[in-house]
């Protein structure tokens, strides 16, 4: 008997930006067995496993996934953060996939894949090849029904090669599946695999189409995949444990956008003179600029590295929604860069003169004010993703929208504070309510 | 009008159909109100009793003005069409309305500090309503930028739609805070009819420019989509009838 397909694809069409690389794409996978593409460079191959690798939600109609059948992607980026341990990186890619990693899981994982002894290594510091072992050992613990393998060999030397084929089997032999694409023949270079191997789907001629291995023998018996399981906890905590690993990871950059703010707040009395009546007056306006100033200098790069190593395409492929990642960025920066800026400023204030009733209001405003800010500007520098020529300017387009809560920030330092303080509580929440719901849409078409 | 007709005209050939034939009688409008209320302002309406002859910058200064926001509006409901339906001719009517927007948003502001100067002794007063139309001019001009940096032209009709609609919740927002900040700051606060009562003549002339200014702007935008069109649907059947 023939399992039913965990995978179906019906007459897709496949393009490259504006390029049509394939008109209609058929074909299906069943648990138990892998499907090999091939072709030459440009073909299609790697669109093709991206396509099928999107989240349910936004999968072209073509194709057809089994209820519970959850896709794996393995990429050419790795989707870990270089400054990140190994033995934390492995843990969070776990926990991402829904799968479990408590220590011992962990600790054997690393042991099966060879990088036992580079568990307190930082990322960055593996090689090529064993960032392969770490993405190959994530997969097979991911707990995924259907692989999609984009060159499993790159980099991967004999011992990892004999692993991946061992690895694979495992996988196929419970009933799980695998797209690879390749250039080498994976069911010709690994004998044990031949069994497995559905046919070869060769991308890029004038009729792409699949061509069945004469010798497949029907699959045995195969158990029905195990259903997804659910990820443990809100997936807003997996992204503020992964930002508090990443602030850990390098803590002096947690001070820059304070002591920004210091060297900026203290060049105003040069151009201002020292008039102790003015400066004070100024204070409100003066911090409340160069605050900003020191949020727009980071925003630039508030997704470009989750970007570049694949991690929010692997958010997407795992299923964590875009908007709980934003959410949960703006409240991490709202925490490392607000906090200190916030209580940094409260001092400095003292030198411009600011009445002691107001230092605290002061803190509390500005620290409102960077969450507010960093939620603006994290809009324009998902943006700025698309835009890399141009990612400086495209912050300054955020500039507009920081013009109210300039007014009302600084207008809580005069006069009556009350009205202004509720207004910058009700547009701190304003933002962070609305901003991650667009800012995820704006990071899928920067994805796609 | 039938829905049909509204759907019928979301198809690029029969937009630029529609719109080719529309087109001269807008412009030839526009032009004849235009000369209408241009010389109905500089002749025939009376000077002002405390403006002198300068108040006549209004003229052409109201109309701007509106149209500076109107136009956004209009941009706002396209960008939300095309967030729905995704179809071409939305997202190039939403990128014509733009630039005129823009230039509409600049002349108010120019012939507004133009008529400040001598009612207003200054140019340029931190006044509620100028900063406003500047930071305005700003979302124009950051949503053009944003509207020429990515390559994709597919995304950047999504791009825009979302950051037009950003704009859109925006710009109400800009609008209070700095009508707070005005009120805040004490700044100086002149009302732009001056106090003065408006004879019908001068209302007359009046709708007569906004009327003009209307039809001019349609025109251009209209005209700008047709364009961006065309060149977007240059590989299609049916451009190829009309560049020949």
């Amino acid at each position: 008997m023939t399992a039913a397909p965990l995978i179906e694809v019906q007459s897709l069409p496949l393009s490259r930006g504006k390029r049509t690389l394939a008109k209609a794409l058929s074909f299906k996978v069943a648990g138990g067995s892998f499907l090999e593409l091939q072709g030459p460079n440009g073909s299609g191959k790697t669109s093709l496993l991206r396509t099928l690798a999107r989240p349910t939600t936004r999968l072209e109609p073509q194709i057809q996934r089994l209820e519970g059948a959850d896709v794996f992607l393995l990429g050419q980026s790795s989707g870990f953060r270089p400054e990140l341990e190994v033995r934390a990186q492995l843990a969070l890619s776990l926990t991402l996939y829904g799968a479990k990693a408590d220590p011992n899981r962990v600790q054997s994982l690393l042991e099966q894949f060879g990088l036992v002894r580079h568990a307190t290594y930082r990322v960055r510091q593996l090689s090529q090849g064993q960032v392969r072992r770490l993405m190959l050992a994530v997969m097979a613990a991911s707990g995924r029904t259907v692989w999609l393998i984009d060159e499993p060999l790159n980099a991967l030397d004999l011992n990892a090669i004999a692993l991946f084929e061992e690895t694979l089997k495992g996988h196929l032999s419970g009933g799980g599946s695998a797209i690879i694409a390749t250039h080498r023949s994976i069911h010709q270079a690994m004998p044990a695999l031949t069994a497995y191997c559905a046919g070869v789907f060769a991308l890029g001629g004038p009729n792409p189409h699949l061509e069945p291995l004469a010798s497949l023998p029907t699959p045995s018996n195969h158990t029905n995949p195990a259903p997804a399981r659910g990820r443990a906890g809100h997936p807003l905590f997996w992204v503020l444990r992964r930002e508090r690993l990443l602030a850990m990871a390098r803590p002096q950059d947690l001070a820059w956008p304070s002591v920004f703010h210091w060297m900026v707040v203290t060049l105003f009395p040069f151009g201002l003179g020292s008039d102790p009546e003015l400066l004070a007056r100024a204070a409100g306006g003066v911090f409340w600029i160069s605050a900003l100033l020191a949020v727009l200098i980071g925003a630039t790069r508030f997704f470009e590295a989750d970007f570049e190593h694949g991690v929010l395409s692997d958010c997407q492929t795992a299923g964590l929604s875009l908007t709980w990642l934003v959410t949960g960025k703006i409240i991490a920066a709202s925490v490392f860069i607000g906090v200190p800026l916030a209580l940094s400023s409260i001092p400095l204030a003292l030198l411009f003169g600011v009445p002691g009733h107001l230092l605290l209001v002061l803190g509390g405003s500005l620290w409102l004010g960077v969450l507010s800010l960093v939620a603006g500007s994290c809009l324009f520098s998902a943006l700025g993703l698309m835009a890399r020529q141009a990612q400086v300017v495209i912050c300054l387009l955020a500039i507009p929208i920081f013009v109210p809560l300039l007014i009302f920030g600084t207008a809580v330092l005069e006069g009556d504070m009350t009205a202004p303080l509720l207004t910058l509580i009700s547009l701190a929440a304003l933002f962070l309510l609305t901003v991650p719901a667009v800012t995820a849409r704006v990071l899928d078409l920067a994805l796609e | 009008m039938q829905p049909q007709f509204i759907l019928r005209l979301s198809s690029p050939p029969v937009f630029f159909q529609m719109t080719g034939k529309a087109l001269p009688w807008l412009i030839g409008a526009s032009l004849i109100l235009g000369a209408i209320g241009l010389w109905s302002a500089l002749f025939v309406t009376p000077t002002d009793a405390q403006q002198g002859e300068v108040y006549r910058v209004l003229y052409v200064h109201v109309p701007t003005a509106w149209m500076s926001m109107l136009l956004y509006v209009v941009a706002s409901l396209y960008a939300g069409l095309h967030l729905v339906f995704r179809t071409s001719v939305s997202a190039v009517m939403m990128r014509a309305m733009l630039p005129t927007g823009a230039w509409m948003t600049l002349l108010a502001l120019v012939t507004g500090s133009l008529w400040g100067k001598p009612t207003w002794g200054t140019y340029w007063i931190w006044d509620a309503r100028l900063t406003f139309e500047l930071l305005l001019l700003f979302i124009y001009l950051g949503l053009i930028a944003v509207a020429s940096l990515i390559d994709d032209e597919r995304k950047t009709d999504q791009l825009l739609s979302v950051f037009t609609l950003v704009g859109l919740v925006n710009i109400p927002l800009i609008y209070f805070s700095v009508v707070f900040w005005n009120t805040l700051h004490q700044g100086a606060s002149l009302s732009m009819s001056g106090g003065s009562k408006m004879a019908p003549i001068m209302k007359a002339t009046l709708f007569v420019c906004v009327l003009a200014m209307w039809l001019g702007c349609a025109a251009l935008a209209m005209a700008r989509a047709r364009w961006q069109l065309v060149d977007r649907e240059r590989d299609s059947a049916w451009t190829g009838s009309v560049l020949a």
